[in-house]
């Protein structure tokens, strides 16, 4: 009996002890991923890729490992034709989107397909260099997301080349409030010249701040550097944000629109209008583009990080990264 | 017992669970001022005076809102007072300071306050300032009758060797005196020029108020180096402002030859030479008054000084009178009383002295043998150019070492007469009704620079580039009306009659002077 009472004191003191612990987790918003699912699969079709399915895997902290990209097209081979590189330190992370190209041209392969019809599509198999489409980096507090395409014309002989050219590269650099909410995203937007010039780039410096009504970010204004303007910043754009019951369900801006419901998420942006369907997790389970692009994503349980390693912040807080 | 004992220490560790930690929570760390986009590794800017220096960093300091940033951007240095050229986190500002160089340049300071807290940072840069002052002409011009003028720098590829012909464009930058030393120079320019031998770097202007220095290459007024500072032993005529004044420079030694009032004294430029020397007497002259100079190359130069109404020479051993001319000359350089000379120059015969003869009232050029040392046979021939048409009228004049011929200007027409075959033809003449007046007329006669004109190739017009040396006049003109003044080059392109390139496509206009004064090298 006494073992018993004891027993009881001691959950009792637990339970003091427990009560008075402060409630430190963070607030579901659009920023902070606390799903419980991760995506495991994907599979569509865009205009770069063509149809294509990705396969995840993750480490056993649940940190993304590797993607796959596979070439759905023959379905004899399940051909890979791509991956995503991810590598980690402290404060660190490198994530690629890497494209394994054709490193051959034309009439190489002409030449092969007449000398070995039977077997030169395993020849080219292994020609193939990688190119890097997409990548982020995450380095002093900075994170990078460069953007670069195919080459127009790869040309042939020795003039053959089929490196990828610099498309836009942006740096932001987010500074948080005690609860770990953007408060502060500054940014370079770099766009690349073309031709002998891909490697210069045109810089404009921006940043955007963000007002809090309780946990709840209600506004955005995004500015310029002025050298003419007393606090050094000119006004650009303002946006806003409407939550129901803590979750993000709308920004407004002139350049940018987002509404979600239950089941769906619209984005529209200048020129393209993307919707996504949710499930119960809220989550996008299927992706249409007004241009064409479409894909099913599929989850498993776990948690993943995949989200906060291709999008940026910007993206993360406006409301535009719906598979993570 | 125990049972007690039990309950009262959880009733203690009960009580101390709910005691709130009241050690001060609120300790928060300073986070740096952060500076990004510029590359701090590499601190040295260098640009050009005038240019607008910009540095863009992106600036803030995490949890301290960016209005609570302050900004001072601060150059110092050289002769320069500390001045704050910017107060925002880009800096973009004119830079005014003067060129400097030495010990990579003015000093930038780049500070950065934290009004929250106090704390701020500093980074320093060097900027280095260089002239963007290179070879062209100097253009003296006054807007105010007189009472003031300045001097302005026109480079293009007419007057610049630096420049390619494939650069039509014309730099023009004016008013520099008053832009380097706040002031315009105090009365009218009569005379400047440039000299650059090593570092020994010079603009020295004679103006009817002072003589002046400054660097050309950057137009700064030199203090220490002004009227009476300019001598070791003073002259009695410098110091108490000017009526006439000439320079030449002697080509063999690079001497610059001033005369002021009439009086000559010279500047070797050589071993560093920065002042003249005392006036300069020739042996058994008490006094004279220069009133023409010309300097021939590798040739003493020649003087002519009304005074004496002789011609007078220097070179390296000095001033000197020629000796006394050998019977039979056709003109007596030693005794030119006859004659009423009002221009000295070169033509292809030899240096030539246009006088007016006092007896006959005739118009004659006096040529001279080129002699590079003293001798009896100076006089080479006489051209009368009286029957050049409204030779009366004329008032400005000028030779070319490349013909004989005489250009000379009335208020509004430039005519060329050949002097062996006077037949005098209209070259040039101001815009019809534009109301302008022609002050001026000069060649330019040295090196550095191209100009265009048209080569008539069996009907089809081409263009072509031929150095500007002797081979194209400057017309400076004035239009009382509108008070400006402009200066037009255009080719010389028939050589022996002094034709002049008659399509205006090929004729360079600058614009938006006052009175122009005078035309002068900027050396490189």
């Amino acid at each position: 009996m006494s073992g018993y009472r004891l027993f009881l004191l001691s959950l009792l003191c637990l339970m003091v002890f427990s009560a008075c612990q402060n409630d430190d987790e963070n607030q579901d918003g659009n920023y902070i991923n606390t799903s419980k699912i991760r995506v495991k699969r994907v599979v569509g079709e865009n205009t770069h890729w063509g149809k294509y399915e990705l396969e995840f895997t993750y480490r056993a902290d649940g940190r993304l490992d590797q993607v796959v990209r596979i070439d759905p097209t023959v379905t004899s081979v399940r051909d890979t034709v791509g991956s995503f590189y991810v590598e980690y330190d402290v404060d660190f992370h490198k994530f690629q989107v890497i494209d394994y190209v054709l490193n051959i041209d034309a009439d190489s392969v002409s030449v092969l397909k007449e000398a070995y019809p039977e077997s030169y599509e395993d020849t080219l198999r292994t020609r193939r260099a990688s190119r890097i489409y997409y990548s982020t980096q995450l380095e002093n507090g900075q994170f990078v997301a460069r953007k670069f395409r195919p080459r127009q014309n790869t040309g042939s002989g020795a003039m053959f080349n089929t490196a990828y050219v610099n498309v836009s590269s942006q740096t932001q650099m987010l500074e948080t409030t005690l609860s770990g909410q953007p408060l502060v995203v500054r940014c370079y937007d770099d766009v690349y010249g073309t031709g002998g010039e891909n490697d210069q780039y045109e810089r404009t410096v921006s940043k955007y701040e963000f007002t809090y009504e309780g946990d709840e970010m209600v506004s955005g204004t995004s500015y310029k550097p002025d050298s003419f303007s007393e606090t050094s910043w000119t006004k650009l754009k303002e946006m806003s944000f409407s939550h129901y019951s803590g979750i993000l369900t709308g920004v407004d801006a002139d350049f940018y629109k987002m509404r979600r419901n239950n089941t769906t998420v619209v984005i529209a942006e200048p020129g393209r209008n993307i919707t996504y369907t949710l499930n119960a997790e809220g989550l996008a389970v299927k992706m249409e583009t007004s241009d064409g692009e479409v894909a099913t994503i599929e989850y498993e349980n776990g948690t993943g990080n995949f989200s906060e390693l291709y999008a940026t912040p910007l993206e993360r807080v406006l409301g535009k990264v719906w598979v993570k | 017992m125990k049972r007690i004992v039990y309950i009262c220490v959880v009733l203690i560790a009960f009580c101390t669970s709910c005691f709130e930690d009241e050690s001060n929570l609120d300790i928060k760390e300073l986070n740096p001022i952060r500076i990004e986009n510029i590359d701090l590794q590499n601190k040295y800017f260098s640009l050009f005076m005038g240019d607008t220096l910009r540095i863009e960093p992106l600036v803030f300091c995490e949890g301290i809102p960016d209005t609570k940033l302050s900004y001072e951007w601060q150059l110092s240095g050289g002769t320069i007072v500390p001045t704050v050229i910017d107060s925002t986190m880009y800096l973009c500002a004119e830079i005014t300071a003067p060129p400097y160089s030495t010990n990579g340049g003015y000093f930038l300071k780049f500070t950065i306050t934290d009004e929250t807290t106090g704390i701020c940072r500093i980074e320093s840069f060097n900027v280095e300032i260089l002239s963007p002052y290179g070879e062209g002409i100097l253009i003296a011009d006054t807007k105010n009758n007189g009472l003031s003028s300045d001097i302005s720098l026109v480079m293009s590829r007419e007057v610049s060797s630096s420049i390619s012909i494939d650069n039509s464009k014309i730099n023009i930058f004016r008013d520099l005196w008053s832009k380097n030393n706040g002031s315009p120079l105090s009365g009218c320019v009569l005379d400047a020029v440039t000299s650059v031998y090593g570092t020994n770097r010079s603009l020295t202007v004679l103006t009817t108020e002072h003589l002046q220095r400054a660097d050309n290459i950057d137009f700064i007024n030199i203090p220490d180096e002004m009227d009476e500072l300019l001598f070791n032993v003073v002259p009695p005529h410098i110091g108490h402002g000017y009526t006439s004044g000439a320079f030449v420079v002697y080509t063999s030694t690079r001497d610059e030859l001033m005369c002021a009032d009439g009086k000559l004294t010279a500047r070797g430029v050589q071993n560093s030479g920065r002042k003249f020397g005392y006036t300069l007497y020739p042996a058994g002259i008490s006094d004279y008054r220069v009133t023409l100079m010309y300097a021939p190359q590798y040739c003493p130069v020649y003087v002519y000084d009304e005074l004496g109404k002789q011609m007078l020479f220097y070179d390296y051993s000095g001033c000197w009178a020629p000796q006394e001319q050998a019977s039979g000359s056709k003109f007596d350089i030693c005794d030119l009383s006859d004659y009423e000379p009002f221009y000295l120059a070169e033509m292809s015969s030899g240096v030539t002295l246009l006088t007016k003869q006092k007896s006959s009232g005739a118009y004659k050029a006096l040529v001279m043998n080129k002699q590079s040392s003293n001798g009896p046979n100076y006089a080479k021939t006489i051209f009368d150019f009286s029957s050049a048409t409204e030779i009366g009228n004329a008032k400005y004049f000028e030779l070319n070492m490349l013909e004989d011929v005489v250009y000379y200007a009335t208020d509004e027409k430039i005519y060329v007469t050949p002097l062996a075959n006077i037949n005098s033809k209209v070259q040039w003449e101001v815009p019809v009704g534009s109301g302008d007046k022609i002050t001026g007329i000069k060649i330019y006669k040295w090196s550095g620079g191209q100009r265009k004109h048209a080569v008539d190739n069996g009907g089809e017009v081409e263009e072509t580039f031929t150095t500007s040396k002797d081979r194209m006049i400057m017309i400076s003109t004035y239009n009382e009306m509108t008070q400006e003044g402009k200066v037009t080059l255009v080719p010389i392109v028939t050589m022996g009659i002094g034709g002049l390139e008659q399509r205006q496509e090929f004729h360079v206009t600058l614009s938006g002077f006052g009175k122009i004064l005078g035309i002068y090298k900027q050396n490189k």
